[in-house]
């Protein structure tokens, strides 16, 4: 007996381990314009969760449909790259194959130099400790870190196992360093380095620990080891877990998802290590690449990315698995599967009937009719005595009993035997059939020989003649209904309750039924989405939030409760939290499986079988995934296209030509992904587009904020945005400050010229006022009565006496008077003219006094024209003389015109007159007012008792 | 004055003793050339010792180097190097400085030829040991070799405490060029 089981066994524990093979989406040759051989060193995650690319020849970054090579714009950029590193402050650490170490920061590479030097062997990788200290491992020198610009290295001498270090990461305040001689955990205590050691001595099972992969699980560690595969280290006990016995060489890397742990290995490709501690070869690789995989990693959207010849090769992960073939049976064709509650997978290939044991691997055929006259299984159920109920298109309801596998038809009496759904409660067993629904009340301990009285409910009004596609029967004991034109009918403790238009569906037409681990229950309707029922309302969940199509044949939910849509173009699952649909479609291999309808179950595990035509696809939402959006990253900004660094945020008034890179990161379905963006300041207005480049010339000084979102479904209402703000200085002519100078300087420029131009005014006001005032003195000492009385009474004593003097006479009067009304106007007359004048007046004063008075020019001849003087002062001045002096023969007048210096000298000699003449001095004032306008200097005025001079400044004419 | 140094390198060859096995050859020097230099805004201070010792053992790649800080000379006034004596360093109580340790970088000392190599060992200035690594070319020339270094000191990692008010006048961090030639010696 045990050596029949022996083998048998071994068997079935073989095909167990072949159970779901992860789905390879595609492959990305990293650089096909290379002419070099490209040989992948190391597949990093950044924190933001981009993969990049470590070569032979630089790095690269991969952006889930292309590589991008990082530019140094130097040669370094193709240089051997075996680790790279971005830390907290987002600087990129290179490390290379000869030691070198280069940093890029804001687009600005350079060569790690620190005064110690830089090592001479590979780099191997970096970690940052929570102190900002960067820490990097060498192959053959040990670790160094970098802290407070000073290189320290921490080698065997400091009590590392071994120089040769694979890797290092950060384990709570320990670097765990992975060595030739097994792992080490190195902390420093007050300056001190300690260090942990674990060797085989410690039951680590191999000494060259070549991985160490922190779970995104839990606290452990998955070791990868040089000949005994793979084990689980928990570094803050100290234990090791082992693993079974491993057959296949060096690992190269591990990778835990959700469901699996997923070794790459160094010649027999990638093994796939599952919860049942089985070990199974990702035989979707292709043969070719069964050998050497030189590194793998898990994105954060649960997709397993695998390092190998030159190319990243995407595959699903644990997530979506085919299952085309299960112990020899071809799987295609499956329109219905059920899983039970002993674990067995009940499946419907090709109109057979298959059991399959999920624990054992078992599997088992059924026949139900005659094998010529095979027909199709639509439903399959389990009773609560674990009778698997089967119905049938045509050939009614067969019961299978769980433990004997014996079949049984059931008797339907007057039923219809086109069978859609089938329903178990404690109370009752449901049939929707072509003809109807029937029900028939539920009996204790039923076997597959009990009989049962079905009842049409085609009376009932809330269920009425219409197809019923699905009964479900929720764990509240509620029975519900998806009709075709009817919405949705709930069977609720013996009454029925329809819901349509008037409680929020808008379909009338349902198909499918399920039930959350939360208790809400979910509704597919025909042509308008996925609806939830849940405290006694229904919510729409349709394309809105990103439902990828209408067209869906199955719903299910995961253990966790979000609802999974199964439709032609792929999956979708919503995450209720964002309000938003994550779909699997063409980029992730399930577009168009032909999902059958209704066809779909859950295993114990979470598992999500889905039947189609072409075999079964296993669903596991994989809780990696953090965020089930796009994350858009603003990857560069350019202002006139030369690139600027995230920390510059003011610019001048002239930088206004900005270019804005970005892309989203998502990397199950990267085509999809749409971007909305906009720059507030400019235009609050999102414009979408599926450009990854933003451009705005000309951008008028203000402060801005870029921002972008992405999403793949297209509902932008929850998607994550990047932002960068700025500000573009106004021109220094724009500023307040300058506009407020600009209205000083323009005021007191104002108030200067109306000041200037009061006291132009004023002068000449002034000016014409003096003038004016000398006229009319002049004016009136000439028609002074007096004046006047004596020149005709001297006319008239030569008049008869000389007649020809008296006509010489009246015409120098003539003249005279002639000369003072031209002259009167004017500011400025020569010397001459004055002169003139004052010739014509002493003429008729001395045909009075005779030779009494007399007077005496002594001005050189050729300056009387080029003086200037203002008018009638000399005459003035000697009316003045006439008046204020007693002129006799004894007591003579003389009057005298000089120049003295810069001065013209008027002076008189002094024979004060007995009775004083009225004097009003406005005459002298008048002449000094005049002079001090128009000469800017004063008249002086000597008076010695003898003499009275005058001195008036001398006008040049200019 | 001469037979103190060859005490002092007798010490030094002691040091070296446990680290090696007796009787392989080593490399010693003993009129190496030290200088410091602080650049400070107000002020820079430059000091030089012409006897700086080292020793090398090229097996083990060990090496020990030592300077006594009444050595250095220069400074801007005596009563700065006074200072520097009396105040900072401690001269009499912490008279010399030493780095030891290990070279990193495996080096054939029989092959002539110029080498970058890295020590890293323990710096012990003002009696305050700190681990370095010390970036160096070594000229190797028959039995000779010439050791050319630059390095920095940080006076706070080396508990040289400068009062505030010379601030301005003394750097922080100090430039420290060694020049030393050592010849072998069995």
């Amino acid at each position: 007996m045990s050596k029949r089981l022996l083998p048998l066994l071994t068997i079935l524990l073989s095909f167990l381990s072949v159970i779901g093979q992860s789905v390879i989406v595609k492959t990305f040759t990293v650089d096909e314009n290379s002419n070099k051989t490209i040989k992948i060193n190391k597949l990093y995650k950044s924190p933001q969760g981009v993969i990049w690319v470590c070569t032979n020849n630089g790095i690269y970054k991969f952006d889930g449909q292309q590589f991008e090579q990082l530019e140094l714009k130097d040669k370094n950029a193709r240089l051997p790259v075996t680790a790279l590193f971005e830390d907290s402050k987002g600087t990129l650490w290179i490390g290379t194959e000869v030691g070198d170490i280069y940093t890029v920061s804001n687009f600005k590479a350079s060569k790690f130099n620190p005064q110690e030097g830089t090592p001479k062997v590979i780099i191997s990788a970096f970690a940052e400790t929570a102190d900002s200290a960067i820490w990097f491992s060498t192959k053959g020198e040990g670790i160094y870190y970098y802290k407070n610009n000073r290189l320290y290295n921490w080698n065997t001498d400091d009590g590392l196992s071994d120089n040769y270090v694979y890797q290092i990461t950060v384990s709570g305040k320990n670097i765990l360093a992975t060595t030739d001689q097994g792992i080490n955990l190195c902390y420093l205590e007050s300056g001190k380095k300690k260090v942990t050691k674990y060797s085989s001595a410690n039951s680590l099972p191999d000494n060259i620990v070549r991985v160490a992969a922190k779970s995104p699980l839990g606290s452990h560690y998955w070791l990868g080891m040089q000949d005994e595969g793979i084990c689980k280290f928990n570094p803050a006990k100290g234990t090791f877990e082992t693993c079974p016995a491993w057959t296949y060489g060096q690992v190269n890397a591990i990778v835990e998802t959700e469901a699996e742990v997923w070794i790459a290995t160094e010649t027999k490709g990638v093994i796939v290590y599952n919860r049942q501690q089985k070990y199974s070869n990702l035989t979707t690789l292709p043969d070719a690449r069964l050998a050497k995989v030189d590194d793998m990693i898990q994105d954060n959207e649960g997709n397993v990315w695998i390092a190998q010849n030159g190319q990243l090769i995407k595959t699903n992960g644990s997530q979506i698995k085919v299952l085309s073939n299960l112990n020899g049976i071809a799987l295609s064709n499956v329109h219905a599967i059920f899983c039970d509650s002993r674990d067995n997978l009940w499946l419907t290939p090709d109109q057979g009937l298959v059991k399959y044991n999920l624990t054992t691997g078992e599997t088992k055929q059924f026949t139900l009719t005659d094998k010529n006259k095979l027909i199709d299984i639509t439903c399959i159920a389990e009773g609560e005595t674990g009778i698997i109920w089967v119905g049938t298109m045509g050939a009614g309801v067969f019961r299978i009993d769980p433990i004997t596998n014996a079949i049984k038809k059931l008797e339907l009496n007057s039923a219809n035997n086109d069978i859609l759904s089938l329903a178990i409660t404690k109370k009752d067993i449901w049939i929707a059939t072509l003809g109807g629904v029937y029900k028939a009340p539920n009996t204790v301990n039923n076997t597959i020989n009990t009989p049962f009285t079905f009842e049409s409910l085609g009376n009932q009004n809330e269920v009425g003649k219409y197809y019923v596609y699905k009964v479900f029967a929720d764990s509240k004991e509620r029975v519900w209904l998806a009709t075709d034109g009817k919405g949705i009918t709930m069977y609720d403790n013996g009454t029925f309750k329809n819901f349509t238009q008037k409680d929020g569906l808008k379909s009338e037409v349902f198909y499918s039924i399920t039930e959350g681990n939360d208790g809400n229950v979910w509704f597919n309707s025909y042509k308008d989405g996925l609806y939830k029922y849940a405290n006694g309302t229904f919510t729409n969940y349709s394309s809105d939030v990103g439902l990828s199509d209408y067209e869906i044949e199955s719903i299910a939910t995961d253990e966790k409760g979000h609802a999974i849509v199964i439709a032609k173009k792929g999956i979708d699952v919503l995450y209720e939290k964002d309000n938003s649909f994550f779909h699997f479609g063409k980029e992730s291999g399930v577009d168009n499986i032909k999902p059958q309808l209704n066809s779909v179950t859950r295993d114990k595990q979470g598992n999500i079988y889905i039947g189609t035509e072409q075999g079964i696809y296993i669903f596991r939402n994989c809780g990696l995934r953090s965020e089930n959006v796009a994350h858009p990253i603003i990857e560069k900004i350019q202002l006139f296209l030369a690139p600027v660094s995230f920390t510059v945020n003011t610019f001048s008034y002239n930088d206004n030509n900005f270019t804005f890179t970005y892309k989203a990161i998502h990397y199950t379905e990267p085509g999809r992904v749409l971007f909305q963006y906009k720059l507030d300041g400019l235009n609050n207005d999102w414009i979408t587009s599926g450009d990854k480049q933003a451009f705005y010339p000309k951008l008028p000084p203000g402060t801005y904020k870029f921002s972008v979102r992405a999403s793949a479904n297209g509902n932008f209402t929850n998607a994550k945005e990047a932002s960068y703000s700025f500000t573009i200085n106004k021109p220094f002519w724009n500023t307040w400050w300058f506009t407020l100078l600009v209205i000083i300087i323009g005021f007191a420029l104002l108030y200067w010229f109306v000041k200037a131009r009061e006291a132009r005014i004023n002068k000449v006001e002034r000016l014409e006022k003096e003038k004016i005032f000398s006229e009319l003195e002049n004016l009136k000492n000439q028609v002074n009565p007096h004046f006047l009385f004596n020149s005709f009474n001297t006319l008239i004593g030569i008049i008869e006496e000389e007649p020809k003097e008296a006509t010489e006479y009246v015409q120098k009067l003539s003249d005279f008077y002639r000369n003072i009304v031209t002259y009167r106007d004017k500011d400025l007359i020569p010397l001459q003219d004055e002169l003139n004048l004052l010739a014509d007046y002493f003429y008729l004063q001395k045909k009075r006094f005779g030779e009494s008075i007399s007077y005496k020019v002594d001005i050189p001849a050729n300056m009387v024209y080029n003086i200037l003087i203002p008018p009638l002062t000399l005459q003035m001045l000697a009316e003045n003389a006439v008046k204020h002096n007693t002129i006799s023969r004894s007591m003579p007048l003389t009057f005298t015109v000089v120049k003295v210096g810069n001065y013209l000298e008027v002076a008189n000699n002094i024979n004060v007159k007995i009775t004083k003449a009225e004097s009003t001095g406005l005459g002298l004032k008048n002449i000094d007012t005049r002079f001090r306008l128009i000469a800017k200097q004063s008249v002086n005025v000597i008076n010695d008792g003898k003499f009275f001079k005058i001195q008036l400044p001398i006008i040049n004419r200019v | 004055m001469k037979l103190k140094a060859v005490l002092l390198l007798l010490l030094c060859v002691n040091i070296l003793t446990a680290f090696a096995p007796a009787g392989t050859k080593v490399y010693i020097g003993n009129a190496g050339i030290i200088n410091f230099k602080s650049d400070a805004s107000l002020e820079i201070i430059k000091a030089t010792s012409k006897e700086l010792k080292g020793v090398v053992d090229p097996a083990a790649k060990t090496f020990a180097f030592k300077v006594a800080m009444t050595t250095f000379e220069g400074f801007n006034s005596g009563l700065q190097r006074e200072h520097f004596n009396e105040n900072y360093m401690e001269s009499t109580k912490y008279p010399e400085a030493v780095f030891t340790g290990k070279i990193i970088e495996d080096i054939d000392f029989t092959k002539n030829g110029t080498y970058t190599i890295r020590a890293k060992g323990k710096l012990k200035i003002h009696s305050v040991e700190q681990e370095r690594i010390i970036k160096s070319e070594i000229k190797i020339n028959g039995s000779q070799i010439k050791v050319h270094s630059n390095f920095s000191v940080l006076l706070s990692d080396h508990n040289i405490i400068i009062p505030k008010v010379v601030h301005e006048k003394l750097a922080s961090e100090i430039q420290v060029e060694v020049d030393i030639d050592l010849n072998e010696k069995k």
